[in-house]
């Protein structure tokens, strides 16, 4: 009975796409999109109570030999597709008044919820291949989110997001080859039994994590990121930033569950190349996101920086083995705050920009007056971000620094410099939001604002929602974890839960620290709008770009070179033998005594039917003797 | 019974061709319930037959004695997949040629020949030994022609040239080794349970005969550097260069290939030889240098050719692998390429019929005067990258399993960077079709441009279901894998 319910997760939406081809006006497709968003919603809380009540559901269709669609839910599964269930309801919500100042919203509603299907259905899939549907199907739907505005940057933007979502899905198919040629189930929430062929396992864990990693804009393939993020209109953006990403996420834990979270040292590696990676990443999205000055494209920027954390959670597990459970449970955790929190600040830079059409941050200013309510929670968001103590960032990140903590102290030097550079991120993770909340609602106002654009009712309850969540996850941590978070690591396949459901989230020393990075945040903030450093522009060579261009531009230095040589030996072979045939014909018309005979009808450029008939049995006789010549010697 | 049948269905389309051959021009009406009927006939009575050759499992074998050769005609899985493809999707293209021919004047040359090449593919598909199978792939040369040549401008009778000039000289290697074989085995050309040449020593020689099949048959089947004439054959009208530039001449090449390479000299005997790697490699460049080429060319038309060339690779590295998986992802490749790059010269066709464009870099805004004919190219073509849910996934899917299983992992490789490849030349189109702003604003849509989408539409809806019910094809796979290695 209960599998139905996952079903309906899928397919209401799908269905709800194709109903809205009978919609007319916005305010319909705004209904739909908040209806069918409630019903999924809906659907995906009863499916969490459901598997609380009777464990992990499974549904499969009818395996025809090949391959069969399925859906597994377990508590992992059933927590992510609740989570992205409630960011878009609270998106189609906001969606009821922000759509009216969009064009073409009918095909943005449709693609809207075919997408929310989409991602559920990578939630909810049971093997690796019904969840590359899903993700082919996410891809490419979301896509047509960045290219809505159809102008020049947000189609460039869209093919960089298209194209790596292509190649990130053609890797997990290479894993998924790989895996099954070494004789791994795909099936989904399983650890890995013994492997057959040791190199094919590795390489498929390497494509898988590459694969999952473009998604969740792993540096150095976040490149998409930062472009496609700001150009799709707001509900895009917060989606996008929001969820999107977190189905990389998603398949980097369930990766993780594959290899047993480096218990059997199937994959010795893994560890340390995710929290490198990991590091990287959150490193330099925070770096580049002090250097954005666009609101919309520091978010992003910062979203590649939060992933940054999640892969080293993930990382940290690997590393840890049997004891790795906060780094797993933190990743899970970061992963649902940062659903809310980003989504919730997309959606108030999406406010502003309505009334203010300006996304640039030095443009903007004294805000609070016209916004209050959107300043006051978007200030709550930032808070969460930074990790301030009394928001849901806060407990997430500890649990994350407790993960690495433990990894540091084995005295590795990699991860000693992993925790003190977790530390530094979050200083400047401060210090952009200072910036952002500063420069948007503090000090003067700079930009005009239209009238009648202020914040709605529809505006103001999706980030109340939002909001709401946020503040319970942060004053009751001990309840979320108990309820959502510990079975969902348990699902992910660390058993070893630790001492992670007594943990005091609000100890002296982390309460402390987290303080200190918020002060340090705040003078690096005043630093360096002091000494214009976030003007600072990083020289083009070092960027992604310009070494995919590099590499374009040797591709086609080589290719018209070779063109050119092909084409110059073609022509020439050509012409000899237009020459050498020429001459035959010359030589055949002299020899033939009465003048006009057969040879001189045979014309390759004007071959007529009788010609070719002719030829045909003269090229065939003429072999046909070869080939018995041949035998004999 | 089932030898009247699998002469009904290589004769009927014969016999069709002739009567329209003689109806008057102007009967219409007449002419395309002639065409429909011997079409849909002939597709019934192969599917019939499928069905019963896969139940039953014994395959039958008509002869007929012809001075020291004889005509030989065979019923197997791996023919029956080739006359399955040409004889239903011959029916789709007929229904959309009513559409997209219905202004042309000289419409009765057209459906004679049109009806002539579907009796003599199926007879390449039902040829039980090389000699028969030689004289029905010479006669496709000379039954497609005229289609080619259709338009009748300069440009057309050079293109046509061109693909009789590849065509003839790749028959003519085919002669000699035929020759050769026949010396070899004393007499014997039959496909059979058991490869033609096996238990004869192996040898240079064999090698030799090996070479020049490949030669051969990789004219029709656009191996590199070969295939010099698909492009310019593009010339012909839209439902020619689909069927017969996607689906039957160039997949009859392949066919060859795969008849060379499973029945006459079978998988074990090109172990020994080691031919593997040097045909891979070939097969591997066409792949990738068909991609890099197509990424380059702005006619659409041209591009889907080069595309072709690269996707008919995909089927030979499947062949070459010698492998039951690689045979399996051959077969399906075969199967699902045809079915979906004949969707993307319907579409291509359409847009040229109601718009006039054929270049990629007009198409900006096509999209949305015809949403549905872009649609559905733009979804195939997520197929032919070998995105899920479409059936082009699965194909690659057990191409690249049997890479892995020969040991061969460059290949996979080489399959995933293609698959990247056919994204950047694929989905621009695409989306500048729903992005840009065209010229023109309106398209008269009649009942001839309703006749081009149907077919369309349904093909792209049976993408989608191969994609997610892969198993479908399972029997057919199973058959097929069945007869050359034993599991």
């Amino acid at each position: 009975m209960y599998w139905s319910l996952s079903l309906i997760l899928i397919l209401v939406p799908f269905l709800g796409a194709i109903l809205l081809a009978r919609t007319k006006t916005v305010k319909e497709q705004a209904w739909m999109g908040i209806g069918v968003s409630a019903v999924t919603l809906l659907a995906s809380i009863i499916n969490f109570a459901a598997v609380r009540n009777g464990g992990t559901l499974v549904w499969s269709s009818e395996s025809l030999g090949i391959f069969y669609l399925g859906l597994r839910i377990d508590f992992l599964s059933a927590l992510f597709s609740l989570f992205s269930a409630l960011v878009w309801f609270s998106t189609s919500i906001y969606m009821f008044t922000y759509m009216k100042h969009e064009e073409r919203t009918l095909s943005f509603f449709a693609f809207f919820l075919v997408t929310l299907g989409a991602t559920q259905g990578i939630f909810l899939a049971c093997n690796f291949v019904t969840m590359l549907v899903f993700f082919e199907i996410m891809t490419v739907t979301s896509f047509f989110w960045v290219i809505h505005r159809q102008d020049q940057e947000s189609l460039r933007a869209g093919y960089f997001y298209l194209f790596l979502g292509i190649a990130a899905g053609l890797l997990i198919v290479g894993a998924i080859v790989l895996l099954k040629a070494a004789g791994i189930d795909l099936e989904i929430g399983l650890g890995a039994i013994m492997p057959t062929n040791m190199a094919f396992f590795r390489w498929a864990i390497l494509l898988l994590i590459v694969g999952f990693g473009i998604k969740a804009g792993m540096v150095p393939l976040h490149i998409w990121l930062p472009m496609a993020h700001p150009v799709a209109p707001t509900p895009g953006s917060a989606l996008l930033s929001g969820i999107l990403i977190k189905s990389g996420a998603y398949g980097l834990i369930r990766t993780g569950q594959l290899i047993n979270w480096g218990k059997a040292g199937l994959v010795p590696w893994a560890g340390t190349f995710v929290v490198v990676v990991g590091v990287i990443t959150m490193v330099l999205g925070v770096c580049l996101a002090l250097l954005q000055g666009n609101a919309k494209r520091l978010l992003a920027y910062h979203s590649v920086s939060q992933m940054g954390y999640i892969i080293v959670g993930i990382g940290v597990a690997i590393v840890l083995k049997n004891a790795g459970v906060f780094g797993v449970s933190g990743a899970i955790f970061h992963s649902l705050n940062h659903a809310l929190f980003k989504s919730a600040l997309f959606l108030g830079v999406g406010i502003v920009f309505l009334g203010t059409n300006e996304l640039d941050l030095y443009k903007l200013g004294g805000l609070w007056k016209k916004y209050p309510l959107t300043g006051i929670m978007m200030f709550i968001a930032a808070l969460g971000i930074t990790g301030t103590p009394g928001l849901n960032g806060f407990i997430s990140k500890s649990l994350l620094h407790h993960g690495i903590l433990e990894a540091a102290q084995s005295g590795d030097v990699l991860m000693v410099w992993a925790e003190r550079l977790f530390t530094l991120v979050g200083v400047g993770t401060t210090a952009s939001f200072v910036k952002l909340i500063g420069l948007t609602f503090f000090g003067k106002q700079k930009s005009e604002i239209q009238e009648n654009v202020g914040e709605g009712l529809f505006l103001g309850l999706a980030m109340a929602i939002l909001s709401v969540v946020m503040l319970i996850i942060g004053t009751k941590p001990q309840l979320i974890v108990d309820l959502f978070i510990a079975p969902a690591t348990v699902s992910s396949g660390m058993l070893d839960l630790g001492h992670l459901t007594q943990l005091d989230f609000f100890e002296f020393s982390a309460i402390r620290d987290m303080i200190i990075t918020l002060v340090a945040g705040f003078v690096l903030f005043a630093v360096g709008m002091k000494t214009h450093l976030f003007h600072y522009q990083p020289p083009a060579w070092l960027s992604v770009e310009a070494v995919g261009m590099a590499v374009v531009r040797c591709y086609l230095f080589v290719e018209t070179r070779a063109s050119n040589l092909y084409q110059n030996a073609s022509a020439r072979i050509t012409k000899n033998m237009r020459n050498r045939y020429s001459r035959l014909m010359v030589l055949n018309r002299r020899l033939d005594w009465e003048g006009g005979g057969i040879f001189s009808d045979i014309n390759f450029s004007d071959l007529n039917s009788n010609a070719f008939l002719l030829l045909t049995v003269f090229t065939s006789l003429v072999l046909y003797y070869l080939g018995l010549y041949l035998w004999k010697m | 019974m089932i030898l009247v049948l699998i002469l009904t269905a290589i004769l009927i389309s014969t016999l069709g061709a002739l009567w329209i051959a003689i109806i008057p021009e102007e009967s219409k009406k007449e002419r395309n319930l002639v065409v429909t009927t011997t079409l849909v006939i002939s597709a019934a009575i192969v599917w019939g037959l499928l069905v019963y050759i896969l139940s039953t499992g014994n395959y039958p074998v008509i002869e007929v004695p012809l001075a020291s050769l004889k005509w030989r005609l065979l019923l197997d899985p791996l023919g029956m997949t080739y006359g399955l493809i040409a004889s239903t999707l011959w029916v789709f293209a007929a229904i959309y040629s009513f559409g997209y021919m219905s202004k042309d004047r000289r419409q009765r040359k057209f459906f004679s020949f049109f009806l002539l090449s579907a009796g003599i593919t199926l007879g390449i598909a039902f040829s039980g030994n090389l000699f028969t199978m030689y004289l029905f792939y010479e006669l496709l040369t000379f039954a497609t022609y005229p289609l080619v040549v259709h338009q009748g401008t300069k440009e057309a009778l050079e293109s046509g040239t061109k693909y009789i000039k590849y065509s003839l000289v790749g028959a003519s290697f085919i002669l000699a080794a035929l020759v050769m074989l026949w010396r070899v085995t004393g007499g014997t050309l039959d496909f059979g349970a058991l490869p033609t040449l096996f238990g004869v020593a192996s040898s240079g020689q064999v090698a030799t005969i090996f070479f020049l099949f490949i030669l051969g048959f990789g004219v029709k089947a656009a191996v590199m550097p070969l295939h010099g004439w698909l492009p310019s054959a593009m010339v012909a009208p839209t439902p020619v260069s689909a069927l017969l530039h996607a689906v039957a001449v160039v997949n009859a090449g392949v066919f060859g290939i795969l008849r060379t390479v499973y029945s006459v000299f079978g998988p074990s005997l090109l172990l020994e030889l080691n031919v593997r790697w040097i045909l891979l490699v070939i097969v591997s460049i066409t792949i990738l240098m068909g991609s890099l080429i197509a990424i380059k060319q702005d006619v659409l038309k041209k591009r889907l050719a080069y595309s072709t060339i690269s996707q008919l690779a995909y089927i030979l590295l499947g062949a070459f692998m010698l492998h039951p998986l690689g045979l399996a992802g051959a077969i399906l490749h075969m199967i699902f390429h045809s079915t979906l790059k004949i969707v993307l010269f319907f579409a291509a066709g359409i847009v040229a019929e109601e718009t006039s464009y054929v270049k990629v870099s007009e198409l900006g805004g096509v999209g949305k005067l015809l949403p549905l004919t872009l649609g559905s190219f733009g979804l195939v073509s997520l197929g032919m990258i070998g995105m899920l849910p479409l059936s082009g996934f699965w194909s690659k899917y057990y191409l690249l399993q049997g890479s892995l299983n020969t040991g061969s992992w460059p290949i996979l490789a080489i399959l995933l960077v293609s698959g990247l490849l056919n994204a950047f030349y694929f989905i621009p189109i695409t989306i500048s079709a729903f992005t840009g702003k065209a010229e023109i604003n309106e398209v008269t849509k009649g009942s001839s441009f309703v006749l081009m989408l149907v077919p369309t539409l349904i093909l792209t809806v049976l993408a989608l279901v191969f994609g997610l019910l892969p198993g479908l094809t399972l029997p057919l796979v199973n058959g097929v894998i069945g007869q050359f290695f034993s599991l």
